[in-house]
């Protein structure tokens, strides 16, 4: 038996080394296994089939881990490894260690650009290089502009924005960064070029005039405005050489500033090549391909690289410019009336076409639970009022602002519920108390109340009008209470189907008016100069207003 | 022992740079240039602006690896009454440790002098306790350093002696890079400040100090003059801080912003005979203006030739100012030191260049070729050119986890050592487009144009990144 077992063993012996075929690396110029140690000449391997081998290290051998190179000491005892074989020595060695292929820690990957177009899951940005990359967001995309979260139709062309995303491969994007009011365009200047000091990158201008109310205003007599060295400086379409720049002075120049750390910063710059014509416009029709456009009055004009183009106080490119558009257009006479300065001034209660924002007027016919019967309303569209003779649901919910605009105050859920509100006007209840249905400015994201503005009298909605423009300044009447005085200020037109810029400050009463800005109720007090507004009024009175 | 030394005076040169240019002033959003102060106070419960003077003290004690910082301030508000001031005397100290194996250090700063008397309507508020603690880690790249920090501090004023207390809470963090071409620090710091009524404000303030180093092109007013224009190194320093603030009865923003008045400094100017309208011109005049390519002729720059190897090493180590670490010759001590031996064995200790390719390998930049050989002749290929750009600025683990495909259309055909690199050139925009064409010669036109991308990334990209993207976006 003894003898038995030994002969036994003897012959596994014998079978292991026969499978293990010690020479087989050698013969197929490779060999797999685990490390065992490794010095850097000589790296020891137990192959699979657990035959060890010590091999020399050529002085010019590839070691990589995870196809990245490097040194021997960066190998760990037990990795796998896969080595290559040059005679009796190691030419290439090959480990694994990386779990996570291709993996990036969320937010890494991040890309920079200007918002080009916006679509219901899509955003276009136009990167810094020119290139254009449309990458796909979804409803678990955060967005945020100055610390705030907003929603994606708030975003607007022309806007800077930061993407962050979370797989090195991906094109969904999973968070947005917008830049807050440093990328609004606070100033549009016409001057006479002083100098322009490249070693502290200011430009020296005079006989300034500022572009307020549609019309050129002087400004200062001389202004020196910071700008950067890489500030493409046109004339007649052209850039110009910087170190030319001296010897344009004097000639004219237009500008569009913006307001950096607090300092005002050109943000582009064209001269005037010839003679100035302004024109306040419709444009009828615009060709990308020629660069061309067409004003109502047959005025047809030209496009290019230099033309400042301003929305929604932002920069913008060319294919922000559609028939359509108003605008107030500065152009040089002859050279194909190439347009210098494009101001488009329209306006509207979204941002963009994505935009799922509603004004809602009616009389309150139903509150039950986070739910309003609107009868007999209104809806603001395009800027004008359509009336639908049949009732709608809207609803609301907690976070919903409801102010009573009658009695000046915000009421909660429960009051709103509670109140006489929406009464039945043929029952006893409402004839004893002499109770009618009240009505109400309803700000919507689709169906869902925002903000709500409730008011006991019907407003004669035939003699409101929609009026965008910029504040320029608050004051509290003793006589009418709170005012704002609106620069670039423009009353909407049905018969134009347009904007109709007015030429002299607008003082209007905002005593009574439903105030929103970022879908939340803000006080009186919170506008400021500066806000861009759009606002439904009657006459001097404002019912509602948007703050931009 | 020497070496030593001298390492660690060279990392303090370092890291006091760090304190002394580009970083903010103290941690309240102050601004200054070399005239005055700025800073807006909110002790009252109002935003109050204080102007007035500044003197910083610095002082580097090589020993200890430590700096100490000093601030005096001595301002007035900018609409007050007489007798209206702010007095501020502050010191900290930081200790420095250094992690050389890792390419990394950390400084520990800690509050160790404090005074302040602030005079308003009236009223004294006192400085009676100041607790302070702030830690940076620091990674020292070839081209570049980067750092980020944490603080939190609290600060205790009495009013009128026993009138009530006022509690500052401060806590935030701080960004910043050091290179040659610029240097930024940016804080974000949060202020919460108790008053005796129990009311509370919240102040976030976003400060950053900021220097560029650019080349600006001086034309020149005459025609009769041996060269034609030249470059100005120009030094900027710009200081910026926004506060928001949210007050018991207000609300609102204030932008402040100082400029330093810029250092220029007169270039030597190109004479070459083959670049005028060249598409690269502006690119090699700016190198050739930083002494970066070699004096072998100064008639012909050959910009359709191949760049070699160790010209694109010696210039990008040029470029950055990345000290080439050249011993000084000392006779007396020659005999003693040990026999320099070269890491490649085809660049001799008595090379021009050694120094330079030396301290590129020291430095991780350049490995060289198989068998210990840096083929300093052969023909530079773009892959080569990249992966040496990427590893100056320490930019190699930006890239995924391995196994990974870059967007070039011919990834297939970079280099597994430059694949890394590759991603990470075109995340960072120093090579755009659709193909990497990893294995083509670089002209020397084409060089030039990287290396002054190169530049202008460790100039603008960065302080962007650190500045604009901290404070305008959020």
């Amino acid at each position: 038996m003894k003898k038995l077992s030994i002969i036994l063993f003897i012959l596994m012996l014998l079978a292991v080394e026969v499978y293990a075929d010690p020479y087989g690396p050698y013969r197929n110029k490779y060999i797999e296994g685990y490390l065992i140690s490794i010095s850097k000449d000589k790296v020891t391997i137990e192959e699979y089939d657990g035959t060890f081998h010590s091999l020399n290290i050529l002085s010019d051998a590839i070691l990589t881990i995870d196809g990245i190179p490097v040194t021997y000491s960066d190998f760990i005892p037990g990795m796998e490894v896969y080595g290559t074989i040059q005679g009796r020595s190691i030419k290439t060695l090959e480990a694994y260690s990386t779990e996570n292929p291709g993996y990036i820690p969320p937010g890494k990957k991040v890309v920079k650009g200007t918002v080009k177009s916006l679509d219901f899951n899509s955003i276009t940005i136009k990167l810094p290089s020119g290139e254009e990359e449309t990458y796909t967001y979804t409803p678990a995309t955060i967005i945020t502009r100055d610390k705030n979260p907003i929603a994606i139709d708030k975003l607007y062309e022309g806007d800077s924005v930061r993407l962050f995303f979370d797989e090195y491969n991906t094109n969904t994007i999973s968070r947005i960064s917008v830049e807050g009011d440093s990328i609004l365009i606070s100033g549009l200047y016409k001057g006479t070029l002083s100098f322009k000091d490249s070693y502290d990158n200011r430009v020296a201008l005079e006989n300034v005039k500022r572009l307020s109310s549609f019309q050129w205003s002087n400004y200062s007599d001389l202004i020196l405005l910071n700008s950067n060295e890489d500030l493409p400086i046109y004339i007649g379409g052209q850039k110009i050489n910087p170190a030319n720049l001296k010897y344009y002075r004097g000639r004219e120049v237009y500008l569009a500033v913006k307001k950096v750390f607090g300092q005002e910063t050109i943000e582009k710059m064209t001269l005037k090549s010839t003679r100035e014509r302004n024109y306040t416009e419709k444009i009828s029709d615009v060709n990308y391909y020629s660069d061309s456009f067409t004003l109502n009055n047959k005025q047809n004009l030209t496009l290019s690289d230099s033309t400042i183009i301003v929305k929604n106080n932002r920069l913008v490119d060319k294919y922000s410019v559609n028939p359509e558009s108003s605008a107030f257009i500065v152009a040089d006479t002859g050279l194909g009336n190439l347009a210098n300065l494009i101001y488009i001034y329209d306006e509207d209660l979204n941002n963009s076409n994505i935009g799922q924002s509603y004004l809602y007027y009616g009389r309150l016919d139903e509150v039950i639970d986070y739910m309003v019967l609107l009868k007999d309303y209104y809806v603001l569209d395009r800027n004008e009022w359509d009336r639908y003779r049949r009732s709608t649901e809207l609803t609301y919910d907690d976070d919903t602002y409801i102010f009573d605009i009658t009695n000046k105050k915000l009421i909660t859920v429960q009051e709103f519920q509670a109140g006489n509100y929406a009464v039945d006007e043929d029952s006893d209840y409402a004839d004893d108390r002499d109770l009618e249905d009240w009505y109400g400015y309803l700000y919507t994201s689709g169906d869902n109340i925002l903000v709500m503005g409730l008011v006991e009298e019907k407003d004669d909605l035939l003699s409101q009008r929609v009026t965008a423009g910029t504040v320029k300044s608050t004051s509290t009447d003793p006589y009418v209470g709170q005012v704002i005085y609106l620069t670039d200020s423009r009353d909407w037109s049905s018969r134009n189907s347009s904007f109709m810029p007015k030429a002299q400050d607008l003082r209007l009463m905002i005593e009574d008016a439903l105030i929103i800005k970022d879908d939340k109720l803000i006080s009186k007090d919170d506008l400021k100069p500066g806000d861009r507004l759009y606002i439904v009024r009657d006459d001097f009175k404002c019912k509602f207003i948007l703050v931009k | 022992m020497k070496r030593t030394i001298a390492f660690v005076l060279l990392n303090l040169i370092l890291l006091t740079s760090f304190t002394t240019y580009a970083a903010p002033v103290d941690y309240l959003g102050g601004v200054h240039n070399e005239y005055e102060y700025e800073e807006i106070v909110f002790i009252t419960g109002e935003p109050i602006k204080f102007i007035g003077k500044l003197k910083i003290n610095e002082k580097v004690k090589e020993k200890d690896n430590l700096v100490i910082v000093s601030y005096d301030f001595d301002l007035v508000p900018e609409k007050g009454e007489k007798g209206d001031k702010l007095q501020r005397k502050i010191t900290y100290e930081t200790v420095y440790t250094d992690n050389s194996a890792k390419g990394q250090s950390i400084g520990n700063t800690t509050v160790t002098k404090y005074s302040e008397k602030i005079q308003l309507n009236d009223v004294d508020y006192k400085l009676e306790d100041y607790q302070f603690s702030r830690s940076d880690i620091y990674d020292n790249r070839p081209a570049s350093s980067y750092y980020t920090g944490n603080i939190k501090g609290r600060k205790y004023y009495s009013i009128n002696k026993n009138e009530g207390q006022i509690i500052v809470d401060i806590s935030g963090g701080i960004v910043g890079y050091e290179n040659f071409w610029g240097r930024t620090e940016t804080q974000k710091v949060n202020q919460t400040i108790t008053y005796p009524n129990g009311k509370q404000a919240v102040i976030n303030t976003e400060t950053s100090d900021s220097l560029t180093r650019r080349l600006v092109y001086s034309d020149n007013e005459v025609n009769l003059i041996s060269y034609n224009g030249g470059y100005v190194k120009t030094t900027n320093r710009e200081v910026v801080s926004k506060y928001t603030y949210k007050l018991p009865n207000a609300k609102g923003t204030y932008e402040l912003s100082k400029t330093m008045n810029p250092n220029l400094e007169r270039l030597i100017v190109p004479k070459f005979r083959d670049v005028d309208g060249h598409w690269a011109e502006e690119y090699i005049e700016k190198l050739y203006s930083l002494d970066v390519f070699d004096d072998t002729t100064n008639t012909f720059f050959y910009p359709e030739g191949p760049i070699t190897r160790r010209e694109f090493v010696v210039a990008l180590m040029k470029a950055c100012n990345i000290d080439p670490n050249i011993p000084e010759q000392k006779k007396s001590s020659r005999r003693k030191q040990p026999q320099e031996v070269s890491p490649f064995r085809d660049i001799s200790t008595q090379d021009k260049d050694y120094y330079y390719i030396k301290e590129a390998f020291a430095q991780g930049i350049a490995f060289g070729k198989s068998g210990n050989l840096f083929k300093p002749s052969e023909k530079l290929t773009v892959a080569e050119g990249v992966t040496m750009l990427i590893r100056a600025l320490g930019f190699e683990n930006r890239a995924p986890n391995p196994g990974y495909y870059t967007s070039f259309m011919d990834d297939y055909a970079i280099p597994y050592w430059a694949k890394d690199a590759a991603y990470v050139s075109k995340e960072i925009g120093l090579v755009t487009g659709t193909r990497f064409n990893a294995n083509k010669a670089l002209t020397r036109a084409e060089a030039s144009q990287l290396l002054v991308n190169f530049l202008r990334f460790l100039e603008r990209d960065l302080q962007k990144d650190y500045r604009e993207n901290i404070i305008l976006f959020n």
